[in-house]
């Protein structure tokens, strides 16, 4: 399963990935923004998205928002991991039909845990 | 007479010289009117710039504060995560070698007795007479050292589990950088707009001739906010996250069980046993005799009407749009309140647990 790790901060896509490393996977790509991430996805298949919601350029809800009204794209699981915690923001990210959302900062068994939420959702 | 016309003369001398003084001062008495009409909106809204920035002062003196706070926070944790690791490294250590000794001993044994029964059974001799020997050396196998092996590798696997929980641990205090990267940047977005008022107002001296009262090469030369060693979005709140870690992923999660409860209901199947029969109650008696409805026929058009929506449910799916629609749950949710934090379990509400 190769993972898009969508983060500004370098050290953030280093946790995560160290993290995705110790469940036992080993395929992962990085972009520093939203729109990074998109010629990411257009250039190699991707199975997973894990995105922050603060980026310059394009920030990770406009990032979900074009995932899923992009037809190749659309299916693709969304993790959003982000300091924003008001009610508000959530309610956004599930209007822009994110899959899961994680508050920053997590510990790898959160993240873990809603990974396969995700993935149990999407296969059933 | 003559005395009071020259006093009236000297007196109107100095009326035509009070008014050519008049007439002189006047056009400069009209441009100080001029500036000071100029400069008192400026002056006001100098003012008005002042308090607004001293307002958020304390308000970045805060964040900065909360920054040092949590940075300070994370590095206390690390620092004694590290110490136990320190710890928790010797005992490891210590189990190895206890593991080695036992390893080396039971070798030692068992070399000595097997040398023992090869002698022996080079001499011919009774084996029986080893039997003794042989017993004690298993007892001390059995009974005591593999206890002792057992306990030790069972504390050693304990210590690597608990290591393994301080990298996550530290991993989490690791997160601090990112969210005081953010703090950061919004103080600094905050000088900027200090800054550019500044300027603003530095503009609007200069388009009243004074711009000899502020060097504003020097100014530019010398502040230099505007640029991070990066380009950081962020969320001025973001530091709150780490105040309150404990309650706000279980608040998000609980927001997002719900959420999941609102698709799972409307996800029932719509032919549910009771609304078949209410079809079937809802027709006139004589009306299904009049027209020979067949039940099994009625069964059928249910089934096969049921069918179909899972077929378009399954398409859905394959076609990649298995991620639920949420608008229309969201409108059942409590939108007040909205600036409240959330914790996970309120986002796991939200999403679903599992």
């Amino acid at each position: 399963m190769r993972f898009l790790v969508v983060d500004d901060s370098p050290t953030m896509r280093r946790i995560v990935i160290n993290a995705l490393k110790t469940f036992g996977y080993s395929d992962f790509v990085e972009a520093g923004d939203g729109q990074e991430a998109l010629g990411k996805l257009a250039a190699e298949p991707i199975d997973f998205v894990i995105t922050d919601w603060n980026m310059p350029v394009m920030n990770g809800l406009d990032l979900t928002k074009t995932i899923r009204s992009t037809p190749n794209l659309s299916h693709l699981p969304i993790l959003m991991v982000t300091t924003r915690g008001l009610k508000q923001d959530i309610i956004e990210a599930l209007k822009a039909k994110v899959n899961n959302y994680i508050v920053k900062p997590f510990t790898p068994q959160v993240l873990k845990e809603k990974i396969d939420a995700v993935l149990s959702t999407v296969k059933s | 007479m003559k005395k009071n016309l020259k006093e009236m003369l000297d007196k109107a001398n100095e009326l035509r010289a009070l008014f050519i003084f008049g007439q002189r001062v006047i056009p400069f008495l009209e441009e100080i009117f001029i500036f000071v009409s100029e400069i008192e909106p400026l002056l006001e809204e100098i003012n008005i710039s002042i308090a607004e920035n001293l307002k958020k002062m304390p308000s970045a003196t805060k964040q900065l504060s909360k920054v040092t706070e949590a940075t300070e926070l994370a590095t206390t944790e690390i620092m004694d995560i590290l110490d136990n690791l320190t710890f928790k490294t010797d005992v490891i250590s210590r189990n190895l070698n206890h593991l080695r000794q036992i390893k080396d001993h039971q070798i030692a044994v068992s070399t000595r007795l097997l040398e023992i029964l090869h002698k022996g059974i080079q001499a011919n001799e009774n084996l029986n007479d080893y039997l003794p020997e042989i017993s004690k050396v298993m007892t001390m196998i059995k009974e005591n050292e593999a206890v002792q092996f057992d306990k030790t590798i069972s504390e050693t696997n304990s210590i690597l589990e608990s290591i393994n929980m301080d990298s996550s641990s530290i991993m989490m205090s690791l997160q601090v950088q990112d969210i005081t990267s953010q703090q950061l940047a919004a103080v600094n977005h905050l000088i900027e707009t200090v800054q550019e008022k500044l300027m603003k107002i530095i503009e609007r001296f200069d388009k009243t001739n004074i711009e000899n009262l502020i060097k504003k090469s020097e100014i530019d030369s010398n502040i230099n906010v505007s640029k991070l060693h990066r380009d950081i979005a962020f969320d001025p709140d973001a530091v709150k996250t780490i105040e309150e870690k404990s309650g706000m992923q279980s608040s998000v999660d609980e927001l997002i069980k719900m959420h999941k409860a609102e698709l799972n209901k409307e996800e029932q199947p719509i032919h549910t046993l009771q609304e078949d029969i209410d079809k079937l109650v809802s027709l006139d008696i004589t009306e299904i005799e009049n027209q020979n409805i067949d039940f099994d026929t009625l069964q059928k058009q249910l089934e096969a009407e049921e069918q179909e929506q899972t077929a378009e449910k399954t398409q859905n799916i394959v076609q990649g749009n298995n991620v639920q629609p949420v608008d229309e749950n969201l409108e059942n949710f409590d939108l007040d309140n909205l600036d409240e934090p959330f914790s996970q379990d309120d986002i796991d509400a939200l999403f679903g647990k599992k």
